[in-house]
C-alpha cells in the first residue's frame, strides 16, 4: 500500500514538473464592458475574478465601463465579481481554461445599498500631532542625548527657536510662560526652566497657541500668547530628582550647577543654584526698570552699566557674550503649592551675587611741533551686581464663574561699580552705586457673565524706590564730580473693565482710577576737571514732588483688521519742585484724550500698515527718563527744560516685501512723522556718526524718517552672498536749553557684504564686511561727516556632535572728519569643547582664548594723538567637567 | 439662501456633467482619515461622490491664516495655516486627477493622470471600523506601501493620490514609518460645495511642479543659511515629501 502511494506521488511530482511550463505560459483574456439598467457606461466599478477558493486571480477597475481581466496560471472554474457602490453586485461563475478569449457585458441594476458609518476610536502615538491649539511633541523622536537643558531640546523641535538671549520663540513668536506639568511654577520668567531643567527629565513637550491664563475669559477674549508645557518621564507622587555639574580647571576657574525638581500632585518644587567665574549664566538682574502695573520679575540681562567714559567699544561685545573674568553666583528657588481644589499658590525666591572685572592697559602717544610724551594709563573696572527677587501669588476660584488672583512682588537690587584709571601722570577713580527696592500687590477679580461677557475689577499698589550715587575723583582730591539721584514712587491702581466678545470682534469698556506719588532728586555737583572726561564746571540741584490722580475711560473696538482705541481721562497733577529752570506749574488739571486707528493689510509677499495716533498728554522728567535713572551728567538739566502740556500726533506707514524664493530679495520703506504742538526740550544732540539711525528716534519737536532697506541674496560658490543696504533720512527740529530752534539733517547709509558657505563639510566659514557712511548737519553746527567699516570671519569645526572647535575674528575702523580720528579694533575669540557621554555620566573638556586690541590716532590742532589699548581679560580658560544625576 | 442655491446649482451640473452613470448615493460618502506625514499629525477628509472624490488636507479656517517675514525680527512664518488647504481631485478611474500642492514658495495646482499603482493583492484580511479588509502592496513615488482596502466599499479609491485596489482603501501605511493613513470615520453624506474648486483649474504637469519644488527647496535652504549663526545649517535632505522621488538626488 505504502509501495503505491510512493509511486502515485512519483507520477504526480514528475507529472507537475513536466507540465509546468506549459501551465505557466496558459494565458486567457476576459474582457467586458459595464452599463448600469439604462444601458450607461459605468467607470470605476471593480472586477474581481477570483478562483473557487475565493482567492484572487486578477482584477480590474473599470474605465468608461470597460474592463479588461488576464491570467496566466489558472484552469477550472472561477467567479467574476462586478461590484459599484448602490448597484446590486453581479457574480458570474466562469469555467476559465487554456487560451480562453472572451467579451462579457454585465447590466448592475440599483440597490438600496446600506453603508455601515463607523468610526475608529483607537489611540494613536505620533511624534508630533497637533490637537486644537496645541502641538505635543515625543521628545525621544528628536534628541540625539547631547542636550544639557529644555533649552537645548528646543532648539531641535521644529516650529522652534531660541535665540542667543534665551527667548524662546514658537512659530516665530515668543512665548510667555513654560509650565511643569500643567503647574504654572515660574510665572513669566520662563529662562529658570528653558536654561537650568536637565533635557534627560522630559517626555513631552508641548506648544499651546492662543493661551489665556485665566480661563474665565475663554471664548471672550482672543488671546495670541503662546506658552509651553512640560511633560516629565516619572509621574510618581514626589518624583523628586537631583543633578549635578562640576567643572574644574586652571588658574582655579569653577562652573558648579546643581538643580533639584519635584513634581508631585500637591507640591512641584524647583530649585537650582549655579556659581561660575568663567562668565556663564551671569544673567539674571535688570538694570534700574521701574516697574509698571502688575509686573512680575523677570530673570533677564546682565546689570550693564552705560561708561560715560567710552560708549563705543567692540570690546562691549566680549563683556556681554563672555565674561571670562568674573565670577556668579545664582539660585531660584520655586514652588507651586495646590492648597485645595479651588486654590494654588506660587511662592518664588531668587537671588544673584557676582564679580565682574575688566582690566586693560593703553599707551598714549602725544607729538606736537617735534616734541613727544607718552602717557601709559591702566584701567580697572569691578562691577558687583545683587539681587534678590520674591513672589508670592495665588490663585482662588471663589465661585463657579469667579476668579481672584492675588500677586506680591518683592525686589531688593543693589550694584556697585568702581573704575579706575592710574598712570604716570593722572590718576581717576570713579564710583558708582544703586540701590533699589520694589515691591506690590496686585488683587484682581474677574467673573464671568455670560458666555461672551465679563467684567474684570482690578487693584494694584506699587511701592518703590530707587537711590544712586555717582563720584569722580582724581588722585588729589583737586577735581571731583559728584551726583547723587533718588525717585521713589507710590502708586495705586483700581480699574474694572467690560469684556464683549461679538463672534470675531471685541468690544470692551473700561474706567481706571490712578493715583500716583512721585519724589524726584538730583544733585550734581561738578569741580574743576580738565580731562576729556568733564566739560567744566556745573552744579545742579532738581528735585520734586509729584502727585497725578487720573479716571479713565477706554473705549476698544476691533473689526476686520482695524483697530480703534479711544481714551478720555481727567487728570489732575501737583507738582512741586526746587528747580528754578523749570517753568513746572502746580495743580494743574486737564483732559487727556487719546486716539489711535491702525489698519493692516497682508498678503503672500507684501505688507503694509498704517498707524495714527493722537495724544494729549501731560510731559514731565519722568517721561523723558522713563527707565534709567543713571543720567548723564553732561546733559541733565542743560538740555531738559520746557515742560508742559502737549499734543502729539504720530504717523507711521510701512511698506514691506519679500520674495526669497523667486526673486531672493526683501525690501521695506518706511515713514515715520511726530510732532508736538510745544517744544519739550530735547536732552542731547542726535550724533548719527556714533548711532545707527535705523531705529527711530523723537528727540525734537517735528521728527520725519523716511527708512529703506533692500536685501539681496545671490546663490554662488557652493554658498550665498548676502547684500544688504539701509538707507535712513531724518529730520527734526529741537531746543537745546533755552536757545533758538535749531534744525538739524542726518542721513545715514549701510551697507554689507556677506558670504556664507554651504559645504557639505564640517567646516563652515563666514566671511564679510560692513561698511557705513553718516552726515550729520544743522544749521548751528559744522557738518559732521563719519563712515566705519567692520570685517568679520568666522570659522566653525564641527566633526562631529560632541568636538568643537571655532574661531570669530571680528574688527573695527572709524573715521571721521570732526575730529580727524581713525579707531581700529580687532577681537579675536576661539573656542574648543569635547564631551564624552556615558549612561547619565558625561565628562567633557573645554578650552577658550580671547585676543583683542584697539589702536587709535586723532589729529587734533597740530598734535597728534596715537593710543593703543589691549583689554586684559582671563584669555584662557581649560575646564575639566563632570555631570551625574539621580 | 441665495448661496445654497447656487451651490445645488453648481453642484447639480457637476453631477450632470460627470458622464458616466447614475448616482451612486445621492448623499455621498465622507471618508475621515488620521494622517501622518513624516513629523506632522493632521487629519485628511475624502470626499467620494459618483465617480469623483476630492481629499483634502491641512486646511485651515480663514482667521488663522498667518504668513510674514518680518525683516527686523529676523522672523519667516511659513504660510502653513492656508484656508484652501492642499487636495487632491481625482475624475472616473484611470482618468484626471487635479492636485493643489506647494513648493516652499508657493502653491501649484498640478494636473496629471490618476496613477496606476501595480498592485499585488495579498490573501491577508483583517477588520478596520467593522469592515472586512485585504491586504495589498506596491510602489508609488519613491515609497512603497502597504495598504489595507474593503472589498465591501466598491470604490477603488482611496487617501489622497493611492486607489486602485478593488475597494476603498481604509488604511495606508509606508514602509519607512514616515508616511500614514488611518480610518478614523465614514460617514453618508458630504458638503454640497467640495466639489466646486475641482477639475476647473489649468494645472502644471508633475515634472514641471518637480522642477519648482527642488528649485524653492534650493533657494530657501541658501537663504536661511544666509540667516542663521555660526553653527546652524539647514539640511536639505531632510526636506518631506509624500510623493519621496520629488526630491532630485
Amino acid at each position: 500500500m505504502k509501495l503505491k502511494r510512493s509511486i502515485l506521488f512519483f507520477f504526480q511530482v514528475m507529472a507537475i514538473l513536466v507540465f509546468f511550463p506549459l501551465m505557466v505560459h496558459a494565458q486567457f483574456t476576459i474582457k467586458g464592458y459595464v452599463t448600469d439598467s439604462e444601458g450607461d457606461e459605468l467607470g470605476g466599478a471593480t472586477v474581481v475574478l477570483k478562483d473557487s477558493i475565493n482567492n484572487i486571480i486578477d482584477y480590474d477597475i473599470t474605465t468608461s465601463g470597460n474592463f479588461k481581466i488576464q491570467g496566466t496560471d489558472y484552469d477550472g472554474t472561477s467567479l467574476l465579481n462586478v461590484r459599484f457602490l448602490g448597484y446590486q453586485p453581479i457574480v458570474d461563475t466562469l469555467k476559465i481554461h487554456e487560451n480562453l478569449a472572451i467579451t462579457k457585458k454585465y447590466v448592475l441594476q440599483d440597490s438600496s445599498y446600506s453603508l455601515n458609518e463607523v468610526k475608529v476610536t483607537e489611540e494613536i502615538s505620533w511624534e508630533v500631532s497637533q490637537k486644537g491649539d496645541t502641538t505635543s511633541y515625543n521628545v525621544s523622536g528628536f534628541i540625539d542625548g547631547t542636550e544639557h537643558v529644555v533649552e537645548d531640546v528646543l532648539k531641535k523641535l521644529p516650529g522652534f527657536q531660541v535665540t542667543d538671549k534665551g527667548n524662546v520663540l514658537f512659530k516665530g513668536e515668543n512665548i510667555k510662560k513654560i509650565l511643569i506639568e500643567g503647574g504654572d511654577l515660574f510665572g513669566e520668567s520662563y529662562k529658570i526652566p528653558s536654561k537650568n531643567i536637565k533635557a534627560g527629565t522630559i517626555e513631552n513637550i508641548e506648544a499651546i497657541e492662543n493661551y489665556l491664563d485665566n480661563e474665565k475669559l475663554k471664548g471672550i477674549k482672543d488671546s495670541d500668547l503662546t506658552i509651553v508645557n512640560l511633560q516629565l518621564k516619572d509621574k510618581s507622587l514626589f518624583n523628586p530628582s537631583l543633578n549635578n555639574s562640576l567643572k574644574y580647571g586652571y588658574s582655579d576657574y569653577y562652573d558648579i550647577e546643581s538643580d533639584f525638581i519635584m513634581t508631585g500632585r500637591i507640591l512641584k518644587n524647583f530649585t537650582v543654584v549655579n556659581g561660575n567665574s568663567i562668565g556663564e549664566k551671569g544673567v539674571i538682574t535688570s538694570g534700574h526698570n521701574i516697574p509698571t502695573e502688575g509686573i512680575l520679575p523677570q530673570k533677564v540681562d546682565a546689570i550693564i552699566f552705560e561708561s560715560p567714559i567710552r560708549k563705543t567699544s567692540i570690546f562691549s561685545d566680549i563683556e556681554k557674550r563672555r565674561m571670562n573674568d568674573n565670577s556668579v553666583w545664582s539660585g531660584s528657588f520655586n514652588n507651586l503649592i495646590k492648597l485645595d481644589d479651588k486654590s494654588k499658590a506660587r511662592v518664588k525666591y531668587s537671588f544673584l551675587s557676582g564679580k565682574n572685572k575688566f582690566h586693560e592697559n593703553t599707551q598714549k602717544n602725544y607729538l606736537l611741533n617735534q616734541n613727544s610724551f607718552s602717557v601709559n594709563e591702566e584701567r580697572k573696572l569691578i562691577q558687583k551686581p545683587f539681587k534678590h527677587v520674591g513672589q508670592l501669588y495665588i490663585d482662588y476660584n471663589v465661585f463657579k464663574n469667579g476668579k481672584i488672583r492675588m500677586n506680591n512682588i518683592f525686589n531688593i537690587s543693589s550694584g556697585s561699580r568702581i573704575r579706575s584709571i592710574n598712570s604716570n601722570i593722572y590718576t581717576y577713580t570713579e564710583d558708582l552705586s544703586n540701590n533699589n527696592l520694589e515691591y506690590s500687590t496686585n488683587l484682581e477679580y474677574t467673573h464671568r457673565l455670560t458666555s461672551k461677557s465679563a467684567l474684570i475689577a482690578r487693584a494694584s499698589y506699587l511701592f518703590s524706590s530707587h537711590d544712586q550715587s555717582f563720584e569722580l575723583r582724581n588722585s588729589d582730591l583737586s577735581n571731583s564730580l559728584t551726583q547723587e539721584n533718588g525717585i521713589g514712587h507710590d502708586y495705586i491702581n483700581i480699574s474694572g473693565k467690560y469684556l464683549l466678545s461679538l463672534g470675531s470682534d471685541e468690544f470692551s469698556i473700561s474706567g481706571k482710577y490712578t493715583n500716583r506719588k512721585r519724589d524726584f532728586s538730583s544733585t550734581i555737583t561738578e569741580g574743576k576737571l580738565t580731562d576729556t572726561l568733564s566739560v567744566g564746571n556745573y552744579i545742579n540741584n532738581i528735585s520734586s514732588v509729584d502727585e497725578t490722580t487720573a479716571i479713565k475711560g477706554e473705549y476698544e473696538y476691533n473689526i476686520n483688521s482695524w483697530k480703534f482705541d479711544f481714551n478720555l481721562g481727567y487728570v489732575s497733577k501737583r507738582f512741586n519742585s526746587l528747580d528754578d529752570r523749570n517753568d513746572l506749574r502746580n495743580n494743574i488739571q486737564y483732559l487727556e484724550p487719546i486716539l489711535s486707528f491702525r489698519k493692516r493689510f497682508l498678503d503672500s509677499q507684501a505688507e503694509w500698515a498704517f498707524n495714527y495716533s493722537y495724544k494729549k498728554d501731560f510731559i514731565d522728567i519722568g517721561e523723558v527718563y522713563p527707565n534709567n535713572i543713571l543720567l548723564d551728567y553732561r546733559t541733565l538739566g542743560k538740555g531738559l527744560n520746557k515742560v508742559s502740556i502737549v499734543s502729539k500726533h504720530t504717523l507711521l506707514g510701512i511698506l514691506s516685501y519679500s520674495d526669497i524664493f523667486d526673486k531672493l530679495i526683501t525690501a521695506s520703506l518706511s515713514l515715520f512723522h511726530s510732532s508736538h504742538d510745544k517744544a519739550i526740550g530735547s536732552i542731547s544732540i542726535y550724533e548719527p556718526a556714533i548711532n545707527n539711525i535705523s531705529k527711530v528716534y523723537t528727540p525734537g519737536n517735528k521728527n520725519t524718517n523716511i527708512g529703506l532697506s533692500i536685501d539681496k541674496y545671490v546663490d554662488v560658490l557652493r554658498g550665498t552672498f548676502v547684500i544688504t543696504s539701509n538707507f535712513s533720512w531724518f529730520e527734526y527740529y529741537n531746543y537745546i536749553n533755552d536757545l533758538a530752534l535749531r534744525h538739524n539733517l542726518a542721513s545715514s547709509s549701510k551697507y554689507s557684504l556677506t558670504y556664507r558657505t554651504d559645504w557639505d563639510t564640517p567646516v563652515d566659514l563666514e566671511v564679510g564686511i560692513n561698511y557705513r557712511i553718516s552726515k550729520y548737519a544743522s544749521d548751528k553746527t559744522s557738518d559732521i561727516n563719519s563712515s566705519s567699516i567692520f570685517p568679520l570671519l568666522e570659522i566653525v569645526y564641527k566633526p562631529t556632535s560632541k568636538f568643537l572647535i571655532s574661531i570669530d575674528s571680528k574688527s573695527y575702523q572709524y573715521f571721521s572728519n570732526s575730529s580727524n580720528k581713525i579707531d581700529s579694533m580687532i577681537l579675536i575669540d576661539s573656542l574648543l569643547e569635547y564631551k564624552y557621554l556615558k549612561n547619565k555620566l558625561s565628562f567633557s573638556v573645554k578650552g577658550s582664548n580671547l585676543l583683542g586690541q584697539n589702536k587709535f590716532k586723532q589729529q587734533i590742532n597740530g598734535y597728534y594723538y596715537t593710543s593703543v589699548t589691549s583689554r586684559k581679560v582671563r584669555s584662557t580658560s581649560i575646564l575639566f567637567g563632570v555631570e551625574f544625576s539621580f | 439662501m441665495c448661496i445654497w442655491i447656487l451651490s445645488s446649482i453648481i453642484l447639480n451640473v457637476l453631477i450632470l456633467d460627470s458622464g458616466s452613470g447614475q448616482p451612486i448615493d445621492s448623499r455621498g460618502i465622507t471618508v475621515e482619515y488620521d494622517i501622518k506625514l513624516s513629523d506632522v499629525q493632521t487629519t485628511g477628509m475624502l470626499f467620494l461622490k459618483n465617480n469623483r472624490s476630492v481629499f483634502e488636507w491641512l486646511k485651515f479656517d480663514s482667521n488663522e491664516v498667518s504668513s510674514k517675514f518680518n525683516k527686523k525680527k529676523g522672523k519667516f512664518k511659513i504660510n502653513s495655516r492656508d484656508t484652501t488647504g492642499k487636495f487632491v481631485c481625482k475624475k472616473e478611474h484611470g482618468k484626471e486627477m487635479f492636485s493643489r500642492n506647494r513648493t516652499l514658495s508657493k502653491y501649484y495646482y498640478i494636473k496629471e493622470k490618476i496613477p496606476s499603482i501595480p498592485w499585488d493583492l495579498k490573501q491577508d484580511e483583517k477588520v478596520i471600523g467593522g469592515y472586512e479588509a485585504h491586504k495589498a502592496v506596491g510602489a508609488f513615488r519613491g515609497r512603497s506601501y502597504t495598504v489595507w482596502y474593503t472589498p465591501e466599499i466598491p470604490i477603488s479609491n482611496g487617501p489622497w493620490k493611492l486607489g486602485g485596489v478593488p475597494g476603498l482603501i481604509l488604511e495606508a501605511k509606508d514602509n519607512v514609518g514616515e508616511v500614514s493613513f488611518q480610518l478614523k470615520k465614514i460617514k453618508k453624506n458630504i458638503p454640497s460645495v467640495k466639489f466646486t474648486k475641482c477639475f476647473a483649474k489649468k494645472g502644471i504637469s508633475w515634472e514641471e511642479f518637480r522642477e519648482r519644488f527642488n528649485d524653492s527647496i534650493d533657494r530657501f535652504a541658501r537663504y536661511m543659511e544666509s540667516r542663521m549663526s555660526g553653527e546652524a545649517k539647514v539640511n536639505i535632505n531632510g526636506i518631506f515629501n509624500i510623493e519621496k522621488s520629488i526630491i532630485k538626488e
